[in-house]
């Protein structure tokens, strides 16, 4: 027997203790306070980029927006259609280029009266270009408006004008039929006239909004905490008393989250998630206004050829896409506007071009490559995404089979990939998609005219452009559709600027036991708040 | 008699640390501009007139030199400049909300593989070859093998999800940082646990710990008044790295436990183009570290008494 | 005759590494007595510091060692608890190692080692334990006593960091002190300063002392008896007068001889004796020197010669040389 194992004796001692205070961590740890019963916790995606509302580009600053404030009319919690908000109502004259909207008496939560002219100063303020805001061409059909944003008009020349505190006169150059949608829209919410002030979108204390909810506390890239505001003019409909936002990009944790018992809803995550949670109650789907597509780079060979491109777009199995790959209810989309912009706008989207490999082959070969002979290498570029990569490798695989077109697929993240699209520097191919600002097909159709800086094909046609114009200018609503469907067809089934895939849904985990009320599925993917109802 | 060579030590560390923020700065400032799409490259493309103006607003628009020197000049007023992608924040807001969040995580992390790893390596190193030493050695393996992004979301699906035993993620409560200091700290511990291991068995075997023995000290004497110390050398050495492997380790561990500390927004800061962003956390990350360094030095001279000396 | 502090009988130790087992001690019998200086020499790998280290369990765990007798001070070492062993460690048999430099903490004060031994073993606490220490640095003859106490071990010269180590020996009043090598690491004049002060303060203190060294000429000015080791066996041990005048063994006759002088003068190295020793575990049978011996017959290649014991005195040879007066 030696001496050292003695010291072995003593270090087993340590090692004992060691357990039990992790024993001990671990035991103080487990217990916390619950959450109180009328605090809705969400996750709300990344953290928005600003709670200005000239600024607030993203679906997360709009979550969030509007439960803050609220526009003249507000979003039906059900269709998303437009009802009273701040407005108690608004009428438009038989042209369709006045409206007016009636305010209701209410108050921003710092007990000031909420008046047109604090409208009338939040719009023009979105059109400042000193306020450089990227959604300032929402408004470019008001008269005035394109001037006032680009510098050469001015404020008063502006067609919004306050008639008294209750009243919002709006003159537009040319009918906006989606007008009442847009002023619920986040972009047209009311600004107080403290806003310029810094920290009045992050501090509590600087933070005045007419919205049901009010700012609490707000930590980057974690959490908003709002509460309830009690100078809503609804306040006696809103029961929800606290909210949560968490912010996270990351979707695994919005998912464990939510599992772990600490969110009561997960306003989108990733389809390739969603597919483990098929079947179960917390698991909701709907069309969604948004469309999928692969842009073409129709500047540069072979994609100059609109053949080539009806080639590719006719050889893409969409149903396939769909039922295989995406699997949550997706609808393959052959045309641009979202089928579900149906039931608001009364538009029929257009049939578009079939798949047809006969067809697409035949057409590949009258444009001189025939089996896929003469072909460059084309390259079809993404960012980085799961579901994107997804998508692209079957329609790499879809090409091959039907085109013997080798496709190769690049993966870049989204910065760079928006840079080569706004540049045309992209080799061929670019996946892209759309979601719709309001739901009208001229959300989706202007998105390609050639002066759209979000077109980024190199696609300009007068006749598509002139089209879309005269469809702008136009009072009548069936005449109007009839114009934008004849856009429509010409831009889907001749010119193919790029291929639509498919028609977004949107995947939401919600809580059934939390959540019992007021939450519905719509075509924006809006859940505004006030109505939500939770267990009691 | 101390207070001399110390301050001469800080004015040198201060010297040190503003000669390397400041290449820092530059080539990172250089780096994040080579790259292609700017900071307001969206989905909706803006119109070339507001870009103009959003691009007016932020002095992008003038020569790279001007903003570089702008740069410069603002951060000598302690102004790490606005920032691109959240708009409502300056990088000095962010980071003032971010910093004490990392800073936690990181010494609960540097904690956790402290309070683990050393006792740990010191029973191993006691008993070799036993149990102990077999499951020290197993866990500096897996330490080492497994990745913190393999790691953080095992133990997110075992202990938050499935047990229930902590969050999942973000940082409401001090336990919340259980997890996340585990994911992070489990490399270091590593790395600690088999450098007090190897530094025990080394000094176990020097003649004065004999000597020790020999003079009738119980065992924990020997272990703990003779042995730690010198055992520690090599750990402490093993600080300056352990340090930046746990800054460097939490930009990841921040993203997979949702913390709202700074090192999301290196990666994230340089997808979004958010030039300030990634500078400010640079420059602060290198502050820190250089900092670090400083002190694991002193700590090394206030252990070892022949290196005091010099 | 007083009951010895010391008995060893038939002690032997081995070694295991990466499966072999080294023989290092090999059925070793040897005694220190109340009061005397026994000195212990062989050239390095005899096994001679392993002896009293096996005797206060100091072996690492790879040794494994068994002896008919292992006691000090009556205790049987091998059944001791672990308490009542760190009792006998210091307090009844104290150490002295070669080199201070080594031996001693260098993370810790003079005045932090010496204590603790003071703490240990006389139950005194810090001011007191720090005049005790201050006290034994003084009668060690280290010039500046108290502002040593505050110095660390590499401040200290070779010599002050030996007599610092003799100093913390001494403090626990041990029966016994071993000094292992004590001096090997230290200049010629320093050495014998070191030497005449490890002798004046046995004799005051009626200190037992166990001199392990390489050096016979070490070991004759102090010692009062002599144990000679070769490869891991006493082959020799007498009073250490006989010894040096008459040694019986000729191994013993050949350290004396390659010995220039007993003065303590610089330790020479065995080079007049040819061939080398051999490395333990690859020992010839018979008698382990027989192959460097000038006077080996046949039989003390095939033999291991038993102990002869003489008076007070004992060898292990088949030739030895000429009988004791």
């Amino acid at each position: 027997m030696t001496q050292e194992s003695s010291s072995a004796r003593t270090a087993g001692h340590l090692g004992q203790n060691l357990v039990i205070l992790l024993a001990l961590g671990v035991a103080a740890c487990a217990h916390r306070e619950d959450a109180p019963a009328q605090t809705l916790r969400f996750h709300n995606m990344a953290e928005p980029r600003t709670l200005d509302p000239a600024g607030a580009t993203g679906v997360a600053d709009r979550n969030l927006l509007l439960a803050l404030s609220e526009g003249l009319a507000a979003f039906d919690p059900r269709t998303a259609a437009p009802v009273p908000g701040a407005a108690e109502r608004w009428e438009t004259s038989a042209d369709g280029l006045l409206w007016t909207f009636h305010l209701r008496a209410a108050r921003w939560s710092n007990g000031d009266p909420l008046t047109a002219a604090d409208f009338r100063r939040s719009w023009l303020r979105v059109l400042d270009p000193a306020t450089a805001s990227p959604l300032a061409s929402q408004l470019f059909e008001i008269v005035g408006a394109a001037e006032f944003a680009a510098g050469t008009g001015s404020a008063p020349q502006v067609g919004i004008e306050a008639h008294g505190d209750r009243e919002l006169r709006v003159r537009l150059r040319r009918p906006m039929p989606w007008l009442a949608q847009l002023s619920a829209s986040s972009p047209l919410v009311p600004v107080h006239s403290a806003a310029g002030a810094a920290g009045a979108f992050v501090r509590r204390e600087r933070f005045v909004g007419n919205g049901p909810f009010v700012l609490e506390e707000r930590v980057p890239n974690f959490r908003i905490v709002m509460v309830k505001n009690p100078n809503y003019w609804d306040a006696g409909n809103v029961t929800i008393q606290r909210i949560v936002a968490y912010s996270s990009e990351s979707k695994q944790a919005a998912v464990d989250a939510f599992r772990a018992g600490r969110t009561d809803w997960v306003d989108d995550f990733p389809s390739a998630q969603a597919s483990s949670w098929l079947g179960r109650p917390e698991l909701r789907t709907s069309p969604y206004l948004a469309v999928s597509f692969l842009r073409f780079n129709t500047t540069k060979a072979p994609f100059r050829d609109a053949r080539v491109r009806r080639a590719i777009h006719m050889a893409i199995d969409r149903t396939l896409l769909c039922e295989r790959v995406l699997r949550l209810g997706q609808r393959p989309a052959q045309q641009l506007v979202p089928r579900c912009v149906t039931g608001v706008s009364g538009y029929v989207p257009v049939a578009g071009l079939p798949f047809s490999p006969e067809r697409a082959r035949a057409l590949l070969a009258e444009a001189g490559f025939p089996q896929g002979r003469g072909l460059p290498p084309i390259e079809l570029q993404y960012d980085t995404n799961e579901d994107w990569k997804r998508i692209c490798e079957a329609v790499q695989a879809m090409l091959r089979e039907h085109l013997q077109i080798d496709v190769y697929l690049v993966n870049k993240e989204k910065k760079t990939v928006i840079d080569d699209e706004e540049r045309l520097a992209y080799l061929g191919m670019s996946r892209g998609s759309w979601i719709g600002d309001f739901a009208d097909p001229m959300a989706f159709l202007e998105v390609f005219t050639s002066s759209s800086s979000t077109n980024r094909t190199g696609f300009a046609n007068a006749q598509y452009d002139a089209l879309l114009e005269r469809a702008r200018a136009s009072a009548d609503e069936p005449a109007r559709r009839a114009l934008m469907a004849q856009a429509e067809r010409l831009l889907v089934e001749e010119e193919l600027p790029f291929t639509p895939l498919y028609e977004f849904v949107k995947q939401t985990l919600v809580h059934p036991e939390r959540i019992v009320d007021g939450f519905h599925e719509n075509l924006l993917g809006m859940h505004p708040m006030k109505w939500i109802r939770l267990r009691r | 008699m101390i207070h001399h060579p110390f301050t001469r030590a800080a004015v040198r560390v201060a010297a040190r640390t503003a000669g390397v923020l400041l290449a820092v700065a530059l080539l990172s400032f250089a780096l994040l501009r080579a790259a292609p799409g700017g900071p307001f490259s969206e989905d909706r493309s803006v119109p070339a007139a507001v870009r103009a103006n959003l691009e007016k607003r932020y002095h992008l628009d003038e020569p790279l030199a001007l903003q570089a020197a702008r740069y410069l000049w603002d951060l000598a007023h302690g102004d790490l400049g606005p920032s691109f992608r959240y708009a409502d924040f300056t990088v000095n807001d962010l980071l003032a909300v971010g910093l004490p969040s990392t800073l936690a995580l990181g010494a609960a992390a540097m904690a956790f593989a402290l309070a683990i790893g050393i006792p740990l390596g010191m029973a191993a190193a006691a008993r070799r070859g036993g149990l102990i030493d077999r499951l020290a050695s197993g866990i500096s393996v897996a330490g080492l093998a497994l990745p913190t992004f393999v790691l953080g979301p095992l133990l997110v699906a075992f202990f938050a999800v499935t047990l229930r035993w902590f969050e999942p993620s973000g940082l409401e409560h001090p336990a919340d940082l259980v997890l996340p200091a585990i994911a992070l700290g489990a490399g270091p511990l590593a790395v600690i646990t088999r450098l007090t291991r190897a530094g025990m068995l080394d000094t176990l075997s020097q003649e004065y710990i004999r000597t020790a023995r020999a003079k009738g000290l119980p065992e924990r004497t020997v272990l703990f008044r003779h042995g730690l110390r010198p055992s520690l050398v090599p750990v402490l050495t093993y600080l300056g790295p352990a340090l930046a492997a746990v800054l460097t380790g939490s930009l990841v561990v921040e993203s997979v436990f949702t913390i709202p500390g700074i090192g999301q927004y290196v990666v994230r800061g340089a997808f979004n183009r958010d030039y300030p962003v990634v500078l400010g956390v640079i420059l602060v990350g290198t502050t820190f570290l250089v900092v670090a360094n400083a002190l694991v030095d002193l700590l090394l001279t206030a252990l070892d008494p022949r290196v005091r000396e010099r | 005759m007083t009951k010895p502090i010391v008995e060893i009988e038939n002690l032997c130790v081995s070694f295991e590494r990466d499966g072999a087992r080294t023989e290092v001690l090999r059925s070793v019998d040897l005694q220190v007595r109340r009061g005397e200086a026994l000195g212990v020499v062989g050239e390095s790998g005899s096994g001679k510091s392993t002896l009293f280290l096996a005797a206060a369990r100091l072996l690492p765990p790879s040794a494994s060692v068994s002896a008919r007798k292992l006691q000090i001070s009556g205790h049987d070492v091998s059944r001791l608890s672990r308490s009542k062993l760190t009792a006998i460690r210091g307090a009844t048999i104290g150490f002295v190692f070669q080199d201070a430099s080594a031996s001693l903490n260098p993370y810790l004060t003079i005045g932090r080692q010496l204590c603790e031994m003071v703490e240990q073993h006389r139950h005194a606490e810090a001011p007191r334990a720090m005049e005790l220490a201050e006290q034994e640095l003084a009668a060690v003859a280290i010039p500046d006593p108290a502002s040593t106490l505050h110095k660390y071990p590499h401040q200290l010269s070779g010599g002050q960091r030996q007599r610092a180590a003799l100093a913390m020996a001494l403090l626990a009043k041990p029966a016994v002190l071993v000094a292992d090598e004590p001096t090997t690491a230290l200049d010629p004049t320093v050495q014998a300063q070191v030497l005449e002060l490890l002798g004046r303060l046995r004799r005051e203190r009626g200190l037992a002392l166990a001199m392990v060294s390489h050096d016979l000429g070490v070991v004759a000015g102090i010692c009062d008896r002599v144990a000679v080791l070769y490869a891991g066996r006493v082959v020799e041990e007498a009073a250490a007068s006989s010894l040096f005048s008459r040694p019986r063994h000729p191994y013993t006759a050949a350290l004396l001889a390659s010995a220039p002088r007993l003065t303590g003068l610089r330790p020479s190295r065995l080079a007049a004796i040819p061939g080398t020793p051999p490395r333990p575990g690859e020992l010839p049978t018979g008698c382990a020197f027989a192959p460097r011996c000038p006077r080996a017959v046949s039989r003390c290649r095939s033999e291991v010669p038993p102990q002869i014991t003489q008076n007070e005195s004992r060898f292990s040879c088949f030739e030895p040389l000429g009988e004791p007066a």
